[in-house]
């Protein structure tokens, strides 16, 4: 009976040790959630880093995933084979009358800003890389790309899909950078209406259609269907990227119909305007002290 | 001896099999699989290997190892740091308490005991980041990733209950 008692004692304190431990880890998530609050540069560091030692495990298990997600796809492109086809012949005839336009407005352009003697527009060159993990989280749209510094990937860039305006490189690291989609919650692009030339910010909120901001207000809505593209005010992005089209939503707010099919991503392209450099103005504190730690 | 030895490293690779899966649950929802429509559906695996080992191994995986890997989820998915680790945590503290109800109980209980648990989890999880961001975050995508959870619940339970059965059949 003797040899029992200070196991029966140690039970109650072992007990307590728990749930104390449990009580300092939950103690422990809210300091997390001040820390990521007040200081985004160490969480950012910690985020980057750990994104750069995983990059080549994603890399290696999405490449079968991707391939699955290719056969799915294939097997659903044969059965529209045949209407595919025929669209695309459609798309085909019409396109060619658009370059034969596109090709005399060019020759034109050219002649025109040379008489003006404009300034040339910065030289665009691209990074291409392949998704390799996706937040999956339930309130943040980014994706992991397996570009980093050492392939061209910068701060920044625009990330663009064939059809359009994907999202904005947010974090570099050696291997891999992360791009925030347009339909996060922080993003905040500008952009214009193409035809009336009226500035606006696209501004996501985790639906699939982000909101159009800061219209000018004489303005009533803008029609549906109008097209959308990159502004180029703040430097951020080249101006021009088509971003989508208008739509009005059943609350009445105007949002945008994006062109880019935020379910086929696989691979995007980060477009390096060479503007890199100049961009520590448009983005807010945290990244600015990272830069100066960095120079 | 040697035998002996053997025997408690092949405990501990036992006991460490709820970490494991749950790791490898964590993995398998941050790898993208490019199948239309699969992106903003993906069920929430973490939370179910979480409710699933407190319900069935609530030793095994120790309250330090969930807080380790909410953060680490936070980190993967760039979600504002602590809110992983604590959503899990609640959840823990909550399936414990409430363990007696589940542990040993028919299966359809235990997934009505998902249920509700994963449904307290979206509610709160929703609330806090449409508090922490200022805006009221569209509750349809909520509500419809809720829903793939729940169904997608028996699918992982079954994988977690596969690997419980072969290697972990003794003990509590």
């Amino acid at each position: 009976m003797r040899a029992q008692s200070p196991l029966r004692l140690t039970m109650p304190i072992r007990a307590w040790m728990q749930r104390f431990a449990l009580l300092l880890l939950i103690l422990a998530s809210f300091a997390l959630i001040v820390l990521g609050k007040a200081d985004t540069v160490v969480v950012e560091r910690l985020r980057v880093q750990l994104a750069d030692a995983l990059a080549p495990f994603f890399d290696l298990v999405s490449r079968p995933a991707s391939g699955f997600g290719r056969v799915s796809e294939e097997v659903r492109e044969i059965s529209a084979l045949r209407a595919d086809n025929e669209r695309l012949r459609e798309a085909n005839t019409r396109l060619l009358r658009w370059q034969e336009v596109a090709r005399r407005l060019e020759a034109e352009n050219q002649q025109l800003r040379g008489l003006m003697n404009v300034t040339p527009e910065p030289t665009v060159s691209y990074v291409s890389a392949r998704i390799i993990a996706d937040s999956g989280g339930a309130f943040v749209r980014s994706v992991l790309v397996n570009a980093g510094a050492r392939s061209g990937a910068a701060r920044g860039q625009a990330a663009v899909m064939d059809h359009g305006l994907v999202g904005r490189v947010v974090e570099v690291g050696e291997r891999a950078a992360r791009v925030l989609l347009l339909t996060d919650l922080n993003s905040r692009v500008p952009v214009m209406l193409e035809n009336s030339r009226e500035r606006a910010v696209l501004a996501g909120d985790n639906g699939p259609q982000p909101r159009l901001l800061y219209l000018p207000s004489r303005r009533e809505a803008p029609a549906a269907g109008e097209r959308v593209v990159t502004s180029g005010h703040g430097g951020v992005f080249p101006p021009g990227i088509p971003v989508g089209s208008t739509a009005v939503a059943e609350d009445g707010s105007t949002r945008v119909a994006l062109y880019a099919d935020f379910d086929r991503l696989e691979f995007l392209r980060l477009v390096d305007t060479g503007l890199g450099h100049t961009l520590t103005e448009p983005i807010p504190g945290p990244q600015r002290a990272r830069q100066r730690e960095r120079s | 001896m040697t035998s002996g030895l053997l025997n408690r490293l092949d405990g501990w690779a036992r006991d460490l099999l709820p970490t494991l899966t749950t790791v490898l649950l964590l993995v398998l929802s941050t790898v993208r699989v490019p199948v239309a429509g699969l992106r903003s559906v993906a069920p929430a695996m973490v939370l179910i290997a979480v409710y699933h080992w407190t319900v069935h191994r609530p030793l095994l995986l120790p309250p330090s190892v969930i807080f380790l890997v909410g953060f680490v989820q936070d980190l993967l998915t760039a979600s504002p740091v602590g809110t992983g680790s604590l959503t899990l945590l609640a959840v823990y503290l909550g399936v414990l308490s409430q363990r007696r109800f589940l542990a040993g109980k028919p299966f359809a209980m235990v997934w009505l005991g998902f249920a509700l648990v994963a449904a307290a989890t979206f509610l709160a999880v929703w609330a806090g980041i449409s508090a922490l961001s200022g805006i009221l975050v569209d509750p349809w995508e909520m509500a419809f990733r809720y829903a793939v959870t729940v169904a997608c619940y028996p699918l992982f339970a079954a994988f977690l209950l596969v690997i419980q059965r072969a290697f972990m059949a003794q003990g509590a």
